[in-house]
């Protein structure tokens, strides 16, 4: 016995001796620049070397004070302690920013001026490292260097380093009061007061957890409370699951109370304010952090999670949503590819059916397809198992039966006459699952596009048609005013001296007359037929009204040809003499009138007939210049009267 | 002073002969002539030339046509050496009728042969034609009396300057119109010539159609005047209206005659 009090004796006595060795180490100050994340402050504090290594231990202060590029003053000053490394008792945060305001004024040899601004303050405590008890913020505006308004403050308790118990946010004439319980999940009743003039709190919402999960929030509107029960998915397996308190939370929420609570949702969504203030808690939380963390190495922005009860699906689920996925991305493709094609663009705007049908797409894509992208979108993420799959889809996409589907079609007035075309029957078979009818609802909209494509081709088609019509036709009075210009530019006096006719009337003449023969034709579909005919045709009387501007140097060649000089033995003097008078009399006066006078008679049949007469003509005068012997011919073309008979004679293959 | 004594001497005579030598000239005589000129192309430049000349004269009741005077025939070959020069050799047979029809002291018809060549000078402007003939010619002549005259022989120097000016249009082509005027003095020489060297000193204006290279004709009026043979200061007047066609065939075989085709390109 005596043995075992001397060895507790002993433990004592050395470990006395040990602490005091420990005091022993040399407490040293720093007072100089310190660096955080590249930003310089001035810090001043205790601590002592071990190992190389620095050990905060005492008072720490930091501060920072600078003038922005905008003449503003900021400042920052933390002021803490640590024992062994270890935040420890309270710690503070001050930030702010000022101007000076008003004139200076002189004190105590000093020569000072009143400030605006405004300070943000954070005040809490550490125990050894960790969190613990109260943690205020505040943030509030300074005129003429006095606190006129409190603009924010909160307050959150730590308890072993994790939020937990109650926190109020006060911002403005909002409040925010929670409650948080272990491991930082939602606990209890997240209240939303206003404030009234006597800044008297007035509760606006609540969101009510049970068992760390929401279940139902609440809208106070003067004395009515309506509420919103946040319904779980029909399943006998449901599994609590954690998840942290986000947007993504915030969004599942919103669309599980959709399901069930779509007008009241609407109207709880106008009062909207707990999630906005829970965030600026957070983002509030976070600026002290900004700061203190790398300093305390400890966060005070706490994670806080909830719990939402989920239905995990069955194979079978999975294996319908896969396909659904399949499905709706080979619509969404045909849709698009008709939506974007550019002929179906044009045409949409001046033709009714056609809009009709883009209007459909629209809708297609708009009601079906985009919710069912939705959903595919939220098993990928895996939140459908928070949702009741039957509710959601039919939430999402109205499968009732198929005047539901029709009545989706025919919401706008251009496709309210619109009829799905597939089949729809499936729609009313109750025995199976929205999910499944959604499956089969996308092979019906498959089809249904594929008929809508081939009807949208035919009637591309036709529109193509009318449209290549159009554009002959333009190309057609195209070349009817270019038949009118050549004929204007390149038909002269002297081819009308040539003719004893006005040529260009004759030609503009019979130009208009097939113009017009053209626009008596009573349907596009014998237009169609028609008009490259009649192109063709003006195209010929192009070549003509050439033929024809050329024809005076042919006739000249032949003149010339016909020409001989002849010496007068009286006068001493060449004189041109016509070789075989009577061929090219009947040349001058019959046929080379003949000719130009066929165009009064021109149509398109003959033309090309009626413009090979002027080579035909050239080649055979020529060739009858050259025979030897036409006397005879010249005696009979003498008595020759008209052109078809002169050519006769003159065994020439004219067309009259 | 010799000098001077040859210029009175000369001035006396002059003064002297004109005193002696005072012309006279005849009543103005009206004829008519119509003539044909044919000139036949035989080879490149040469050509057979052939006039024949109806001439009438008129008398103070019946002017211009009374009775016949000549029948003029002549003939030759032309030489066409280049447009601007040619020249022609031939016979004239010149058929005279009696001046005094029913007196049987005069033949009734009378020939006159001459041999003649002659040269002509074309000279071609831009708006009318000039030339410059040269006709000489050697005949036989008699009078009418045929029992008292005899052929004597004598030669004819003619020189014709004439113009073809076209009215219508600048050059002489088929469907012109021209107007010649023409001057010609015709000198004489020979056995019976002893003072009358002028013959004839014709001024000749006429209107000419060009109908084609190969016929035109005109119409004219010429004045002629020249010395009377038997004195030499008698003049004959005459006032002649004329009638002329010109024609000129190709007698060349066909195959010369095809022009050649021309092309302006």
């Amino acid at each position: 016995m005596k043995k075992t009090k001397k060895s507790i004796l002993f433990s004592i006595i050395l470990l006395l001796l040990l602490s005091s060795w420990a005091k022993a180490q040399k407490i040293q100050s720093y007072d100089s620049s310190y660096t955080i994340n590249n930003t310089k402050y001035l810090a001043k504090y205790e601590f002592y070397l071990s190992d190389k290594d620095t050990i905060y231990n005492g008072n720490f202060e930091l501060s920072q004070q600078f003038e922005n590029q905008e003449d503003i003053y900021e400042y920052l000053s933390v002021d803490g302690n640590f024992i062994e490394n270890r935040a420890d008792e309270k710690w503070k945060l001050t930030e702010g920013s000022f101007e000076p305001t008003g004139n200076g004024y002189f004190k105590d040899y000093t020569y000072s001026y009143d400030v605006n601004g405004h300070e943000f303050m954070a005040i809490g405590n550490f125990m050894a490292g960790k969190k613990t008890g109260e943690w205020r913020l505040y943030d509030w505006q300074i005129r003429n260097s006095k606190i006129t308004d409190t603009t924010l403050t909160a307050t959150i308790n730590f308890k072993d380093d994790k939020a937990e118990g109650e926190f109020l946010l006060s911002v403005e004439n909002n409040v925010l009061k929670g409650e948080l319980g272990a491991d930082e999940l939602t606990q209890g009743v997240w209240s939303f007061y206003r404030k009234d003039e006597n800044m008297d709190r007035k509760l606006v919402k609540e969101w009510v957890f049970e068992d760390n999960i929401l279940v139902k929030m609440r809208l106070y509107k003067e004395d009515q409370i309506d509420e919103i029960q946040i319904q779980d998915p029909y399943s006998v397996n449901l599994t609590e699951e954690k998840i942290e308190l986000n947007n993504e939370f915030l969004k599942i929420i919103e669309l599980k109370a959709k399901l069930y609570n779509q007008e009241l949702l609407e109207k709880y969504k106008e009062e909207d304010k707990i999630s906005h203030l829970y965030f600026t808690l957070l983002d509030n939380l976070e600026l002290v952090d900004k700061t203190f963390s790398p300093i305390t190495k400890s966060s005070i922005r706490p994670n806080i999670s909830s719990k939402l009860n989920a239905s995990a699906l069955i194979e079978k689920e999975e294996d319908l949503l896969s396909e659904i996925k399949i499905k709706k991305e080979e619509n969404l493709e045909k849709t698009i590819s008709i939506l974007n094609n550019p002929q179906f663009n044009i045409a949409s705007v001046s033709t009714k059916k056609v809009a009709q049908i883009k209007n459909i797409l629209e809708n297609i894509n708009k009601f079906f397809l985009k919710p069912t992208e939705e959903i595919v979108s939220l098993h990928e993420d895996g939140q459908l198992k928070f949702f009741d799959r039957d509710n959601l889809v039919e939430y999402k996409i109205d499968l009732k039966n198929e005047s539901a589907i029709n009545q989706v079609l025919n919401k706008d007035t251009l496709s309210a006459n619109y009829k799905f075309q597939s089949e729809l029957s499936f729609l009313n078979d109750d025995t199976q699952s929205n999910l499944s009818k959604l499956s089969l609802l996308m092979d019906a909209l498959n089809k249904e596009l594929d008929l809508m494509e081939e009807s949208l081709k035919e009637y591309l088609s036709e529109i193509q048609k009318e449209e290549k019509l159009i554009e002959l036709e333009e190309a057609m009075l195209a070349k009817y005013e270019n038949i009118k210009y050549l004929a204007d530019s390149l038909i002269t006096g002297e081819h009308d001296n040539f003719a004893g006719i006005d040529v260009t009337k004759a030609i503009i003449d019979f130009a208009d007359a097939e113009l017009a023969v053209y626009s008596n034709l009573p349907s596009p579909a014998e237009k169609i037929t028609a008009i490259e005919s009649v192109i063709n045709c003006f195209n010929r009387t192009e070549e003509l009204i050439y033929t024809i501007n050329k024809a005076p140097e042919s006739i000249y060649k032949i003149n010339e040809a016909y020409t001989k000089e002849v010496f007068n033995p009286y006068t001493f003097t060449n004189m041109e003499e016509k070789s075989k008078p009577p061929i090219y009399k009947a040349f001058n006066k019959l046929l080379l009138p003949g000719i130009f006078q066929n165009l009064q008679n021109l149509t398109c049949d003959n033309l090309m007939a009626y413009q090979a007469n002027f080579k035909i003509l050239y080649d055979e005068m020529i060739d009858v210049l050259n025979e030897s012997n036409t006397n005879k011919m010249e005696r009979k073309v003498k008595r020759a009267k008209t052109a078809d008979k002169a050519a006769e004679i003159l065994e020439m293959d004219l067309s009259f | 002073m010799r000098k001077f004594l040859l210029i009175i001497f000369l001035g006396s005579f002059f003064h002297l002969s004109a005193q002696e030598l005072e012309p006279e000239f005849e009543d103005l005589s009206t004829n008519l002539w119509l003539s044909s000129y044919n000139k036949f192309r035989i080879a490149e430049k040469l050509y057979w030339a052939g006039e024949m000349h109806y001439r009438r004269t008129g008398s103070s009741e019946n002017p211009f046509i009374d009775r016949m005077a000549q029948i003029y025939n002549r003939h030759g070959l032309n030489y066409v050496v280049s447009p601007n020069f040619n020249f022609t050799v031939g016979g004239v047979l010149r058929l005279n009728f009696t001046p005094q029809p029913g007196n049987t002291d005069y033949d009734p018809i009378y020939i006159e042969p001459r041999i003649w060549h002659q040269y002509l000078f074309v000279l071609p402007f831009p708006r009318f034609m000039l030339y410059n003939r040269i006709r000489i010619e050697h005949r036989w002549k008699r009078g009418s009396q045929a029992s008292q005259d005899e052929f004597k022989f004598g030669n004819r120097w003619r020189y014709n300057f004439y113009m073809k000016i076209p009215i219508n249009g600048t050059k002489l082509k088929p469907g012109t119109f021209y107007v010649s005027p023409s001057i010609e003095l015709i000198m004489q020489s020979g056995q019976n010539i002893v003072g009358s060297f002028v013959e004839d000193l014709r001024l000749y204006g006429n209107i000419g159609y060009i109908a084609s290279p190969r016929v035109s004709s005109s119409l004219g009026l010429m004045y002629t005047t020249g010395q009377n043979l038997n004195d030499p200061t008698l003049y004959r007047r005459r006032m002649i209206i004329r009638f002329s066609t010109y024609i000129s065939l190709d007698f060349r075989k066909e195959e010369q005659k095809i022009p050649t085709i021309k092309f302006s390109d």
